[in-house]
């Protein structure tokens, strides 16, 4: 079964990089027709959606227990936040960055131990389900708004009304995944409350959480003031994706948290 | 005042707040790790009683970032409160907004003529689920309290020492381990006693707590504790199988045998006996009924075999109170359904 899974997300790794390699052939010849790439995009997502359901039906739980399982679920959310903000706004172009981090995401997952990790007594509940998911849903969208923030910076000046749709990427997505990661706060408290007692763990991986959540506040907040929007979100929101990746993986690697991923 | 009250109901002041305490917690972040053994009770006490008893060295970052939390809130409360009348004047008079800091999206769109809808309202309603869930966190961490884990089993009462009155009755206790050797579930039949009579009587799993208003009671862990063994002694006399329980002794030959100790995991163990002859120890031994290394051992000509470990399940529990933990869930939940509405809302336009 494993071994299935795994074919399946090489599979879908190899559709996602076609996928790619087809968005930026288009975006080289200045055709913005994007019907390829979005078919062969959706087919990689299904592909790696069916690559999650056998793991998840191994392992006996939502795949997302331990890093190579997150890892594969991350690249999942990331590729399916993209597609959905491609079709909404009929732009192909933030694939060029959303995509490869999606793929470098999924080439990582593929490296890593996949062995089995039973679930502690404490993973054995639906908050776990709940606050991982919104976590993950909140780190896909502001892959997605990292990836708009650098095409407004690039079409600011030369397109207008282009670098405007990418305005737009950013401020949804960024309200979009603050309001995941909100929601992944709140379920983690209260997961915590019932499991250990206490809703907050002076601990990296809290507290990181808790920097992101701040840091994304004050990107949606800066939405609102007339000086800040544009230009000063979209920089604040590219920053925020280097916070969003060491929360997620530097926390573990770098830092001794009991809170790995 | 009028310069204080422009600069506390300042977004600009709010983006501002918001990267201090960004920094200040990026930076507590590696002192947690720098200062590790200053940071080791934190989560087991209250922030309150933990910031008075840690050195200013390493709790420094707290106490500013609890300052700055402070401000934030501060900001929080007059800058809904200085938005709301501002929108209000921006819609009851129907004119345009005068201002950067006035001129939000709201307000913008109140200024096309589109009046005060649900969708306007919904920030500041995540605002007030903010703070009051901030609100509730000051009252726990005040008036709460946690208290140290303790062992109980099966019929045993302990009292909460925190809460005068109060204590804890275990019934049943078990854990139950799977094929792969993992602990599948482990449970207690828990009863929280309130002067002596029984107010609540739950199942209490790890995730799920006996909870009676603001007080809750966790399982942590069980595990089975060794409590006796049974032994096989032959000699010239014959042989006979006798049972020795935890610190009991029995003669044997010329001297005693005593068992003063044990260890148990989920599937195996071991027990310690000890060998006195006028009033000394002269041989100390584990013996274990599941290694054969271990079952058998020789004191003088007396040969004992290790038939049976007795063990009984201990629970390790904890009782906390945080009077501030509903409210607070309260809060977030606030907080989150209005920021889910705000997002129907904005699709829906």
């Amino acid at each position: 079964m494993q071994y299935t899974a795994n074919l399946f997300s090489i599979a879908a790794l190899l559709l996602y990089s076609v996928s790619f390699a087809v968005s930026l052939w288009k975006f080289v010849k200045g055709d913005s027709r994007p019907f390829l790439s979005r078919l062969l995009l959706l087919i990689a997502i299904a592909i790696h959606f069916v690559a999650l359901i056998l793991r998840s039906y191994y392992v006996g739980h939502a795949p997302m227990a331990n890093l190579y399982e997150t890892l594969l679920f991350f690249s999942f959310s990331v590729s399916l936040a993209t597609l959905v903000y491609n079709f909404r706004y009929k732009v192909g172009i933030m694939e060029l960055i959303s995509i490869p981090v999606a793929s470098g995401l999924l080439a990582f997952a593929i490296s890593v131990d996949h062995k089995f990790t039973p679930l502690f007594l404490a993973l054995k509940t639906i908050w776990f389900e709940v606050h991982v998911m919104a976590s993950f849903a909140g780190y896909a969208l502001f892959t997605v708004s990292f990836a708009a923030a650098f095409f407004f910076l690039c079409h600011m000046k030369r397109d207008p009304v282009k670098s405007k749709v990418y305005e737009e990427i950013v401020n949804s997505s960024n309200v979009w995944g603050f309001s995941f990661f909100s929601l992944a706060m709140f379920s983690g408290a209260i997961w915590a409350y019932l499991a250990w007692g206490n809703y907050w763990f002076w601990e990296p991986k809290t507290l990181w959480s808790f920097i992101l959540w701040f840091y994304f506040a004050g990107i949606v907040h800066g939405h609102y003031l007339k000086s800040w929007r544009g230009k000063k979100v979209a920089w604040m929101t590219i920053f925020g994706f280097l916070v969003v990746i060491f929360t997620y993986v530097g926390v573990g690697l770098l830092m001794k948290s009991s809170h790995k991923l | 005042m009028k310069s204080l009250y422009r600069q506390l109901s300042s977004i600009k002041l709010t983006i501002v707040l918001t990267y201090l305490i960004v920094s200040v917690t990026v930076t507590g972040s590696f002192a947690l790790l720098s200062n590790k053994e200053d940071f080791e009770a934190i989560d087991e006490s209250l922030l309150i009683d933990w910031v008075w008893a840690t050195p200013l060295s390493s709790a420094w970052w707290i106490i500013l970032l609890v300052l700055l939390v402070f401000i934030f809130s501060l900001n929080t409360i007059v800058c809904t409160f200085d938005r709301l009348s501002s929108l209000f004047k921006v819609w009851s008079k129907g004119r345009k907004a005068e201002n950067d800091e006035e001129e939000t999206l709201v307000t913008q769109e109140i200024s096309r003529g589109k009046g005060v809808r649900i969708r306007t309202l919904l920030p500041y309603i995540a605002h007030a689920g903010f703070l009051i869930a901030l609100a509730a966190h000051l009252t726990g961490s005040i008036w709460g309290f946690r208290g140290d884990d303790f062992a109980a089993a099966q019929g045993d009462e302990v009292e909460i020492k925190e809460l005068a009155g109060f204590s804890v009755k275990v019934g049943d206790l078990d854990m139950v381990v799977g094929k792969r050797g993992y602990p599948e579930t482990m449970w207690g039949d828990v009863s929280l006693l309130g002067g002596g009579k029984e107010i609540k009587r739950q199942r209490v799993e790890i995730n799920s707590p006996l909870i009676y208003k603001d007080i809750a009671v966790y399982i942590k862990n069980v595990q089975s504790v060794p409590k006796g063994i049974v032994l096989k002694k032959s000699d010239k006399e014959g042989e006979g199988t006798f049972l020795l329980a935890q610190g009991e002794s029995v003669h044997l030959g010329s001297g005693e045998l005593r068992l003063v100790g044990g260890r148990m995991d989920s599937r195996y163990g071991a027990m310690e006996l000890i060998f006195i002859e006028k009033g000394k120890i002269v041989e100390k031994r584990w013996i274990s009924p599941y290694n054969q290394r271990f079952k058998l051992i020789k004191f003088r000509d007396i040969h004992l075999s290790a038939e049976d470990i007795k063990s009984a399940p201990v629970g390790s529990f904890s009782v906390n109170r945080d009077p501030g933990a509903r409210i607070l869930f309260l809060g977030l939940f606030i907080f989150a359904a209005s920021l889910v509405a705000h997002l129907f809302f904005r699709r829906s336009k």
